[in-house]
């Protein structure tokens, strides 16, 4: 069960990266992007657990880093650090508070933050960029921005169900 | 006490998972530059790129803009010479004299096409459609009909992958073309700006900016941006200039990469040539 759950996360993640470095440029707002490989990613760990989500985070994150030529290791590093803080929020029972409510968005911006952020620190900056730059623009924008497409995802898994 | 560790493995195995993929990520990021893991990276960016191109290619079927295309090469051709000449005039109207410059109008452009873009606020990184196969290699200037974008930095035989201008680690040498003030120039996060500039340099709203003689990585007088505003500093005595980039780097799509090998590529191109001849 695991497995095919572990498939389906790196298979929709992979198609969500293609779409993230073809299609979505498209809709950045002063160079902010919303990151759509992390949805599967979140909604799969608060089904599946931390192990999963560190694991699957860290397979999206290389596929992410060798996609995109950008810095190896960085995305592996960012995503599964995403996926394994995500991973506190598991519960057998809870999977269903989690992935069919507010919360849902809540754990998203989180872990999309986490990610920017990391990801952003992570890679080779310019020593003028402050700290506070990095939280803002790298951090909590590009959060703000994916949990719009967070709203959207859970309104349609909402009315699938 | 082998059973005591395992067991305290898998009490905290999520821990031990984090900590090894933690531990191997850090790793690759220390060793990004290795050649190893650099062949790595560009056979992967290579198997990936093809499936990206793919899906890119099957967009473009649905529009026909050949005849767009040859237009933008033609413009950018022109662009380039316009600068020089512009640039010419310049030194002319200062020197009052003819110079004979060496016959450089002629810039050899190979068309390519933006495959995918990685953006975020400090991180513009491009991948197009043109590798070694159409000779480009790494440190090529990239352009579109306006001005600069940025720089090859990563090369396949069928890809390579550009830092454009709004990458915080690429740092340009500039000239304002109506007064000759140089500068460097870098991306902030937020705008391009050239830091430190004394006050008492002409410098207004508007003023053109150029790649600068100097460059290391650009050949000259290829358009860069436009003064924006002036910024005096803490003490006053110097100015932050910013620039608003000619090109429009976050929509570009056709582009064109200049078969111009930098001052230090054509040093590293010779040595590699005598060390084969020795």
């Amino acid at each position: 069960m695991i497995n095919i759950a572990f498939l389906k996360t790196v298979i929709i993640g992979f198609i969500l990266i293609l779409a993230q470095l073809i299609s979505v440029p498209f809709i950045s707002i002063e160079n902010i992007v919303p990151f759509l490989p992390i949805l599967p990613l979140v909604y799969f760990t608060l089904l599946n657990g931390q192990i999963f989500g560190t694991i699957s985070g860290a397979i999206i994150g290389l596929l992410f880093d060798i996609v995109s030529g950008g810095l190896l290791g960085g995305g592996v590093l960012a995503l599964s650090t995403a996926g394994f803080i995500t991973g506190y929020f598991y519960g057998e029972n809870k999977s269903d508070i989690n992935n069919h409510s507010f919360w849902f968005i809540v754990y998203l911006f989180m872990a999309t933050f986490i990610f920017s952020f990391l990801y952003a620190s992570l890679s080779p900056n310019n020593p003028t960029i402050s700290f506070l730059s990095l939280i803002v623009f790298e951090g909590l924008l590009p959060a703000v921005y994916t949990s719009i497409f967070g709203t959207l995802f859970y309104l349609f898994i909402s009315k699938r169900d | 006490m082998l059973k005591t560790i395992l067991r305290y493995i898998a009490n905290y195995k999520n821990y031990f998972v984090y900590l090894s993929i933690a531990i191997i990520s850090i790793f690759l990021i220390k060793f990004n530059d290795q050649p190893k893991l650099r062949q790595f990276k560009v056979l992967g960016l290579t198997n990936f790129a093809i499936i990206n191109y793919t899906i890119d290619s099957v967009i473009d079927f649905f529009r026909n803009d050949s005849e767009i295309n040859s237009l933008k090469h033609q413009n950018a051709e022109l662009m380039m010479q316009v600068n020089l000449l512009r640039q010419n005039g310049f030194e002319n109207k200062k020197l009052k004299e003819l110079i004979s410059l060496a016959d450089t109008s002629k810039f050899d452009l190979v068309p390519a096409n933006v495959v995918s873009k990685l953006i975020s606020r400090t991180q513009g990184t491009y991948l197009l459609n043109k590798g070694t196969n159409d000779t480009i290699s790494v440190g090529m200037p990239v352009i579109n009909e306006k001005g600069l974008i940025g720089i090859v930095t990563e090369v396949t035989s069928e890809f390579s992958v550009i830092k454009t201008l709004k990458n915080s680690t690429l740092s340009i040498a500039i000239t304002i073309q109506r007064t000759n003030v140089d500068g460097i120039m870098n991306w902030d996060g937020k705008e391009l700006i050239i830091k430190n500039i004394p006050t008492t340099y002409d410098v207004v709203p508007g003023d053109r900016i150029e790649t600068s003689d100097f460059s290391t990585l650009f050949p000259p007088a290829v358009p860069v941006g436009l003064v924006l505003e002036k910024k005096a500093n803490a003490l006053g005595l110097l100015h932050n200039i910013s620039v608003k980039p000619i090109a429009d780097i976050d929509g570009a799509e056709n582009l064109f990469i200049v078969r111009y090998l930098s001052n230090i590529q054509a040093m590293k191109l010779k040595n590699t040539l005598k060390e084969s001849n020795n």
